[in-house]
């Protein structure tokens, strides 16, 4: 098991390396530069620019100097944002992005473990069939509608919470509900499909069959092995979460990391795509391993050699 | 099932019931009441680049660097002209190629340093030396010297020590002007007022391209020293700490108007020095402006406060600004109809929204902007390389059923916008009537020129295509190469509305349906410029400054902005000699000709003349719908008393006198006014 | 043996299709699908044919151009420009069913039979593929469409993209919307192949993989016939939830410019433009809304029932 864990830690950063080398190929690949506007430049400014970054050099000379900054863990300066490095952005961006995530997730996690549980208990009976039909409506309406909607009805018609911004703990009210909901929705089907495969299975029968009080069969048997779609779903999930949902952003204006991720790469911003691609992939891979590790804790069939 | 739609139809009907309600008896949009503080709330765009006055090329960045940096001279709130800031006074040469700005002695910046004349002298060279590479160099290409010294160029000296004249090697249609007599005679002033020298690219790569473009001078650079050109050498000269002398290479009369620009504000050399790079940190800044930075907090909020040193202190109304960096128009509108915001940028009222907004005359502003919206035409490419072809698809467009449909847009069929250079507008309409008779074009057909289907289908005819009549003198073109054209746009819900209105256009006038095809921004900017697009693509233009000249010159030259391949030599001398005529009378109707001109030759198609289209919070004053909505923060202020709130801002709120205003505005003019009337007396 | 029953296909599909016709909420959700696919097949020409609008069609008098509520003449109202909103649901309709399943079919092809090789094995192989998925699922997916759309869009579209855009009518657009719907395909198959991982890994040690395994079936039997049925359930509900979030995907790739081509519509960039307007013509956001919204229930009703008619245990209840 700690074999597993070294090895899966040591393999992170090379496959970052390797991330970041398939998008910066990516990058080279789109169209466009981040100088490119509607007032085209003179060719003498566009040299100068050219030069400043070091562009005029031979593709090759490029990448081996950027992998090299990223190798010692420098990922430069914003092209966009002058004079401001890309760990500073990310550590300033992130812990608003983070702390949304967050809750969101946290919500969600309480919402759709409790409705799919009781939805796999109850099969096929109202409770299950309207928690459900809940739970699709929250999939089917795109947060970029439920933000505005519950922003008219809270914070212009009622006027009890701030439409948009940053700020105290009223801010975070509409944005974390927005962001949850389709989480809690994903949850809520998934606990209960898991929950439905493992109620059929042999060991519960077994387990019941012992005569173990159902809550214990429910908590200690079921729930571990339940849940396991929920786990693999949280891992990439909470990664993307923490490291923020654009669309919310956007709608609630709030300064988090990704709305500025996909301005980065709308603004060809080459160091910011890097640094947050790097940073990304490291914390997804993070997650993934604590889920396969929790896979051990939870299903005990679930075996690393 | 049931009952989810039935409380979402409810949920719904709320939704739009509350609002309609909300809209009926108030005067007001929303929340309406000033801030406890004396504190604006402003939306600024997007989050801004750089804090570095000479790097971002962006409006919502000059509106920021507006309250942080002061210039030679500042714009009118109204019309943006320029008025005294740091310069309290200044004159121009005869010839209108220099420029003597007189300091005034009390400016300074925010750390308590004065500033001097010297400080503007660095401001400019650092602005163009080729190691900042900012992408706004080019506005200063007008004085004399600084494109060779951006472009990295050098002056060519031969064996004598003599230093070859552009006169004798280059034709590019540009007089020496010599102003020698004008101001102090210093060393520096006799140099930059001897003729112009040759200027040849310095770089081995430049200089052969160059040379390969230019034969002939292989031999003449032969056994010469190659000089470059330094950043001394570019025409701005202190002549002592309060005085300072612009020269430019021709007489430019927009330039004093470039001068507010955020490019040419003044910037504080230790601090740059010292920080380099990280010079605009909160902890390191030193500004010039009427306010000073106090807060930067990225995409959340960036707070400006009144600075006390600034040498106008007195007249700055505002304690602090608040910019928030925002883009996305339904939150704009919510945090305006909330309260927490006072007023927004330009451009930000979504057009379906504009039936409901109107209504609340008090705060809506629609006023001319000088932005022009218009499609180019890849002329290089067939069908599009024929004039008759051009011009058919841009009759074919009936621009006011496109301004109405826009509701923000003024209809537009020349190429400067409408209603924002008045004297132009009168000169162009007396040189367009000598014109059209010259070219025989009677007024009636001229004035259907925003939209003529029965001429579009004729020239269609004309240029070899198949056409069947249809009724109202609509037609249907039968065999025109659909696969070969496409109209193409940078993403945007206006610019998409725009296209597809469009599209449903010509295939109601001409019956020809062209695709539509939208890319990414960063896709769509060198898609076009390659000329890569096929038939018809999606432009608009911001003014740089109060001149036509900023919009014409995108066609000026062979290697012109104005992404359609069009490059015409009639042009190009109309438009020298424009910029080399001192008579302001004339040079509009040089421009006149150079626009009717290239408009006969139809490389693009205007559209419309763009609208301010923001809001602000009726008791906020001081803040006018200019044409390029830059305000002159310091005459912005907070009114208290409802009964002096502005009231029906859209009728003619630029021509209103508020004494406020009026009283700061005339004290700044004074020292500028009294100076001409001493110099007209002498 | 169950295992047996279970390689006799053919009475496999019959049961299930028996169950699923008993499944009343499934039902329902086949016939509003069915009608669905039907309306938005034939409703465009029938519209034409009825009305003379079709999904581009702006009126030219300019007094018509803008939005007017719903009326006899046009039962959904107008948008922006005056277009027949019910001609766009039924127009859009199109574009999203097909990018909802052709993208789904990709990312299931993919993703199951990924996810499934790389559970079975483990190992190595398992640490190697999942370690690529890390690596895709890293990298900025619109960074991805951006460059696909230039690389791929224009003169350069794949043959087969272009063939499929021909069935159904060619062209410039068509071709750019085929490219999407693969491209989305393309970057959704990751958590899919997660899932399925998961669900291998946890059965692939249970007594009737060995019982296989001892009978000498072969590994790709196992996988496929074995493995893959048993870990259906959740794949099928993961499906039905991909659905709604490329559909979703496709609405925010028309935000930026990457989406959808004018005056093409989908629902989902249909309600993203409605949205904005909803307190002035709620009628714009309403109609796309509820019509997307009835079909994503309706898919999820007939998802649910597959998965219980197909799932082999069931029948032990």
């Amino acid at each position: 098991m700690l074999y597993f864990i070294v090895r899966r830690l040591l393999i992170i950063i090379p496959t970052a390396l390797l991330v970041v080398t398939v998008t910066w190929a990516l990058i080279r690949f789109a169209p466009g530069n981040f100088y490119t506007g509607e007032k085209q430049l003179p060719a003498a400014i566009e040299e100068n620019i050219r030069k400043k970054y070091g562009l005029d050099k031979p593709w090759y000379q490029q990448y081996l100097i950027m992998i090299g900054n990223i190798i010692r863990g420098d990922f430069g300066e914003s092209l966009k944002y002058q004079g401001q490095s890309v760990n500073e952005i990310i550590y300033r961006h992130l812990p608003y992005s983070a702390t949304i995530g967050i809750l969101a997730y946290l919500l969600a996690l309480a919402v759709g473990l409790t409705t799919g549980i009781l939805a796999a208990l109850r099969q096929n009976s109202f409770l299950d069939y309207t928690s459900m039909a809940i739970a699709m409506l929250g999939i089917s309406i795109p947060n970029f509608v439920l933000g505005p909607i519950l922003v008219i009805l809270f914070a212009l018609g009622l006027y009890v919470l701030p439409p948009a911004r940053w700020g105290g703990l009223s801010n975070l009210v509409l944005p974390v509900v927005t962001l949850s909901a389709i989480y809690a929705a994903y949850i809520a089907r998934l606990t209960r499909a898991g929950m439905l495969e493992i109620l059929r299975s042999d060991f519960i029968r077994t387990a019941r069959a012992k005569g173990l009080d159902e809550w214990t069969v429910l908590l200690r048997h079921a729930l571990r092995g339940g849940i396991i779609p929920v786990v693999s779903f949280t891992g990439p999930a909470l990664a993307h979460l923490l490291a923020g949902t654009v669309v919310v952003e956007k709608i609630f204006a709030i300064p988090g990391l990704g709305n500025i991720f996909v301005q980065s790469v709308l603004n060809r911003d080459e160091p910011l795509i890097l640094g947050i691609v790097a940073f990304l992939s490291i914390l997804i891979m993070f997650f993934n391993l604590i889920v396969d590790i929790s896979y051990g804790f939870l299903d005990p069939r679930i075996r690393y050699e | 099932m049931k009952t989810i739609s039935l409380v979402s139809l409810f949920i719904l009907g709320c939704l739009s019931l509350s609002c309609s309600s909300g809209a009926a008896g108030r005067r007001y949009w929303g929340k309406t009441e000033p801030p406890k503080e004396n504190v604006l709330r402003y939306i600024s765009g997007s989050e801004p680049e750089s804090l570095d006055p000479q790097i971002p090329t962006g409006q919502p960045e000059a509106r920021i660097l507006m309250a942080l940096y002061d210039g030679l001279v500042e714009y009118h709130p109204k019309t943006m002209e320029p008025i005294p800031a740091i310069a309290e006074r200044w004159e121009i040469s005869p010839d209108g190629t220099e420029f003597i700005f007189y300091l005034r002695k009390n400016a300074c910046f925010s750390n308590g340093e004065p500033i001097t004349a010297h400080d503007f002298v660095y401001t400019f060279r650092r602005g163009l030396s080729p190691e900042l590479a900012a992408q706004n160099a080019y506005l200063a290409y007008e004085i004399k010297y600084a494109q060779a010294y951006n472009s990295g160029e050098a002056f060519v000296k031969d064996k004598n020590g003599n230093f070859l004249l552009r006169r004798d090697y280059k034709d590019t249609g540009k007089k020496d002007f010599d102003s020698s007599g004008f101001g102090p005679d210093t060393e520096f002033h006799r140099f930059i007022n001897s003729p112009a020298r040759l200027t040849v690219p310095y770089a081995e790569k430049e200089l052969e391209a160059y040379l390969k473009d230019n034969p002939q001078m292989r031999e003449v650079l032969k056994d010469k020293e190659l000089v470059p050109v330094r950043a001394e050498d570019i025409g701005v000269e202190a002549i002592d700490d309060y005085t300072l002398r612009l020269k430019l290479e021709l007489p430019a009369p927009y330039f004093l108007d470039l001068l507010a620009h955020q490019f040419f504000r003044v910037v504080h050399r230790q601090t740059i020095e010292k920080h380099g790079n990280s010079w605009t940190r909160p902890e390191n800044i030193v500004t010039s402006g009427a306010f000073k930075l106090a807060v930067h907090r990225p995409y959340d909020v960036l707070i400006a406060v009144k600075n006390p040193e600034y040498w106008d202190a007195e007249n700055v109304s505002l304690d602090r600004i608040e910019f928030y960096p925002l883009e996305e128009q339904t939150t704009m509108m919510n945090l305006y109809k909330a309260g927490e915001v006072d007023a927004l940028y330009n451009n930000t009222v979504p057009a379906p929204w504009l039936d409901e907004i109107r209504k609340y005359k008090d705060e809506y502003l629609d006023y001319p902007e000088a932005t022009v919206q218009y499609y180019t035409f890849n002329i290089t490419k067939k069908p599009m390389d024929d004039v008759r072809v051009r011009k058919a698809f841009a009759l074919a467009i009936d621009r006011f059923a496109l301004a109405k449909f826009r509701k923000t847009a003024k209809p537009l069929a020349d190429f400067t916008p409408e209603g924002i250079f008045p004297r132009y507008e009168e000169v162009r309409k007396r040189v367009y009537k000598d014109l059209l008779k010259e070219a025989g074009i009677s007024e009636e057909e001229w004035n259907r020129r925003y939209f003529d289907p029965q001429k579009a289908c004729r020239l269609m005819q004309e240029a070899g295509y198949e056409v069947v009549s249809k009724e109202n003198g609509r037609c249907e073109v039968k065999n025109f190469p659909l696969g070969d054209v496409s109209l193409t746009y940078n993403t945007s819900e206006v610019n998409k509305a725009v296209a597809e209105f469009i599209q449903a256009q010509w295939k109601q006038n001409l019956g020809i349906t062209i695709p539509l095809k939208n890319m990414e921004w960063k896709t769509f900017l060198p898609f076009r410029k390659r000329l890569e697009y096929t038939g018809i693509a999606r432009a608009g233009w911001v003014g740089d400054y109060m001149d036509p000249n900023t919009f014409l010159k995108l066609f000026y030259g062979p290697n012109n902005d104005s992404a359609t391949g069009w490059h015409d030599q009639k042009f190009d001398q109309l438009m020298n000699r424009a910029n080399s005529e001192t008579d302001p009378e004339k040079r509009f109707e040089y421009l006149a000709r150079a626009e009717f001109y290239m408009l006969q030759n139809q490389p693009v198609i205007p559209l419309m003349t763009s609208a301010t289209n923001w809001m602000k919070k009726p008791y906020v004053k001081g803040m006018y719908p200019n044409p390029g909505t830059l305000h002159a923060w310091k005459f912005v202020y907070i009114e208290r008393d409802p009964a002096k709130w502005d009231r029906d801002v859209n009728e003619d709120l630029l021509k209103r006198e508020d004494p406020m205003v009026e009283a700061k505005l005339a004290k700044l003019m004074k020292t500028q006014l009294d100076f001409q009337k001493r110099r007209r007396g002498e | 043996m169950k295992e047996q029953e279970i390689v006799k296909g053919t009475s496999l599909w019959r049961d299930a299709w028996k169950r699923l016709l008993k499944n009343k909420l499934a039902v329902f959700g086949m016939v509003v699908l069915s009608i669905m696919v039907i309306a938005v097949t034939v409703g465009p020409a029938i519209i034409r044919w009825a009305t003379g609008y079709t999904y581009d069609y702006i009126p030219p008098e300019s007094e018509l151009v803008r939005s007017f509520p719903p009326s006899l003449k046009h039962p959904m109202g107008t948008d922006d420009a005056g277009r027949d909103i019910l001609a766009r649901v039924l127009q859009g309709g199109r574009v999203s069913l097909m990018v909802g399943v052709i993208s789904t079919l990709v990312s299931l092809i993919i993703g199951v039979s990924y996810g499934a090789v790389a559970g079975y094995f483990g190992g190595f192989i398992d640490n190697l593929m999942m370690r690529i998925v890390d690596i895709i699922y890293s990298i900025p997916y619109i960074l991805i469409v951006i460059v696909l759309l230039s690389v791929f869009g224009g003169p350069n579209t794949p043959g087969f993209i272009k063939a499929t855009a021909d069935i159904f009518g060619g062209g410039q657009g068509l071709s750019q919307i085929f490219l999407l719907f693969f491209a989305l395909g393309l970057v959704s198959w990751l958590t899919m192949a997660r899932v399925v991982r998961g669900q291998i890994l946890s059965l692939k040690n249970q007594d009737f993989v060995m019982a296989a395994r001892a009978t000498g079936v072969s590994t790709f039997g196992i996988i496929f016939r074995h493995l893959v049925p048993n870990a259906l359930g959740p794949v099928i509900v993961y499906a039905t939830l991909t659905i709604p979030s490329v559909m979703l995907s496709e609405a925010f790739l028309s935000f930026l410019g990457l989406g959808v081509q004018a005056p093409y519509a989908s629902w989902g960039s249909m309600v993203a433009d409605g949205i904005k307007n909803i307190s002035i013509y709620p009628w714009q956001l309403i109609f796309p809304g509820v019509t997307m919204a009835l079909t994503l229930f309706s898919l999820n009703f007939l998802g649910d029932g597959l998965r219980d008619a197909l799932d082999p245990q069931t029948r032990k209840f």
